[in-house]
């Protein structure tokens, strides 16, 4: 069978009997609507073990230096 | 003062888009009371060289880059890293003061396949990103078996971090400076960001690695002869060093004693900085490569050793346009076209050969059962 790939800005091309092929590995298709932003926004929202940001920091606290 | 500090990728990573997700965490900390005065942001470079006021606006965008100035990590720069602590495999573990003088540490990146620790993103922002030079350079040499001439541990590999001692003592380093907050996001195959995690740095972090998998690993019927991967064409294929996804992914859909043909066409070379074309040039063991290893690791010197390792398992045949001089003395056979690749393979190949085809080489990531 024609085997035909991505090679630079174009593709190649080349014969390999069907006989032989043991498989063709694709992508996994991934069904995605959600746009980037709205992606980025629901993982900032539901943090995962841990508060959200803005329950994170608090501007009034006393600085902590994270060594001494 | 208080301060809470971001770190972020550097210039070599603008395919986790920080442009776009910085803005929408920065805004948060300011909703939560924090003025820009508050807030520095740090690019972790691990080892990589300072960058550019250019290379800076590109990874934050122009918005932030006229509120903020980011400050790169200078892993050379001694006096400006604090001890946190020893991990269990001997490294001391020293990080950015600039970032330990702040109250809260927020990691920022994206997640991959990586052939060190498994995958990257999350404990990486602090082991390499803000580490010290000898840090990193600890860290890294653990990927190698303690007894010279041996290679690379067998457990260290994309897609693995069971008895990854890179792995571990990357997270041991973590657990050290206890980062606040992480935000990652997962790339698709189109470049364009299909998933993001946040929140804690251990947890949030492995249910992005389930995305990863869910997204590149493919699982296969088994190993064959003969594989054939492509990198995808353009841009996928642009430098030698990139192409290391394409010969990783590959390797595990061949026998041992089979054949790889790679297609990565590299319009700009070799890549990497020069640490790549030296090992494949200027040595002519895998003994005197893998000293050339040792003495000073670097990432650019493991892709060069590690292309020529798989050669000693696997004959490798690429079909590429960069200069046969470059591998004179690794064993990899250079072709033009993937006609004389395949021509070239049969010479090694039994009658009744099998063939793995991977078209889309740097995406997809075996797994065999």
């Amino acid at each position: 069978m024609k085997i035909s790939l991505k090679y630079a800005k174009t593709k190649q091309i080349a014969e390999i009997p069907e006989s032989h092929i043991q498989e063709i590995i694709e992508g996994n298709s991934v069904v995605n609507s959600k746009t980037e932003e709205q992606i980025i926004d629901e993982a900032l929202a539901n943090p995962i073990d841990s508060p959200k940001i803005s329950d994170l920091i608090h501007p009034g606290e006393k600085n902590l230096c994270r060594y001494s | 003062m208080k301060k809470t500090c971001v770190v972020i990728p550097d210039f070599t990573r603008t395919w986790q888009k920080c442009s776009l997700y910085l803005p929408k965490l920065i805004a948060q900390l300011n909703a939560a009371g924090l003025e820009d005065a508050d807030i520095i942001i740090i690019s972790a470079t691990g080892t990589h060289r300072m960058q550019t006021a250019d290379e800076h606006r590109i990874l934050i965008g122009d918005e932030l880059a006229n509120r903020f100035e980011i400050l790169d990590h200078d892993c050379r720069d001694n006096e400006n890293h604090v001890y946190v602590g020893t991990t269990s495999f001997g490294t001391r573990v020293m990080i950015d003061r600039r970032a330990m003088e702040c109250k809260h540490i927020i990691i920022t990146g994206g997640i991959v396949y990586h052939f060190l620790p498994g995958w990257s993103g999350g404990k990486k922002s602090i082991l390499p990103g803000i580490s010290s030079y000898e840090t990193v350079m600890h860290n890294h040499g653990l990927s190698l078996v303690p007894e010279f001439g041996k290679g690379v541990r067998p457990t260290v590999h994309s897609g693995n971090i069971d008895n990854n001692p890179v792995y571990q003592d990357m997270l041991e380093a973590a657990n050290f400076v206890k980062p606040d907050f992480m935000f990652n996001v997962i790339v698709g195959h189109e470049g364009q960001i299909a998933g993001a995690v946040a929140g804690n740095y251990v947890t949030a972090h492995e249910r992005g690695c389930r995305m990863v998998d869910q997204l590149n690993g493919v699982k296969i019927k088994g190993k064959a002869d003969l594989v054939v991967a492509t990198a995808g064409g353009y841009p996928k294929d642009i430098n030698f060093y990139q192409s290391i996804k394409v010969l990783l992914n590959a390797e595990r859909a061949v026998k041992d004693g089979g054949t790889a043909i790679l297609m990565f066409d590299c319009p700009e070379g070799i890549g990497g900085d020069g640490g790549l074309e030296d090992i494949l040039t200027n040595f002519s063991t895998m003994n005197d490569r893998e000293k050339c290893l040792r003495d000073a690791f670097s990432i650019s010197k493991f892709v060069g050793y590690y292309f020529c390792s798989v050669e000693t398992r696997v004959h490798v045949i690429m079909v590429t346009n960069l200069n046969p001089d470059t591998f004179k003395t690794t064993g990899i056979i250079l072709k033009k076209t993937l006609k004389e690749a395949v021509e070239e393979a049969k010479t090694f190949l039994p009658d009744d050969y099998t063939a793995n085809i991977m078209p889309l080489g740097a995406n997809t990531f075996p797994i065999t059962e």
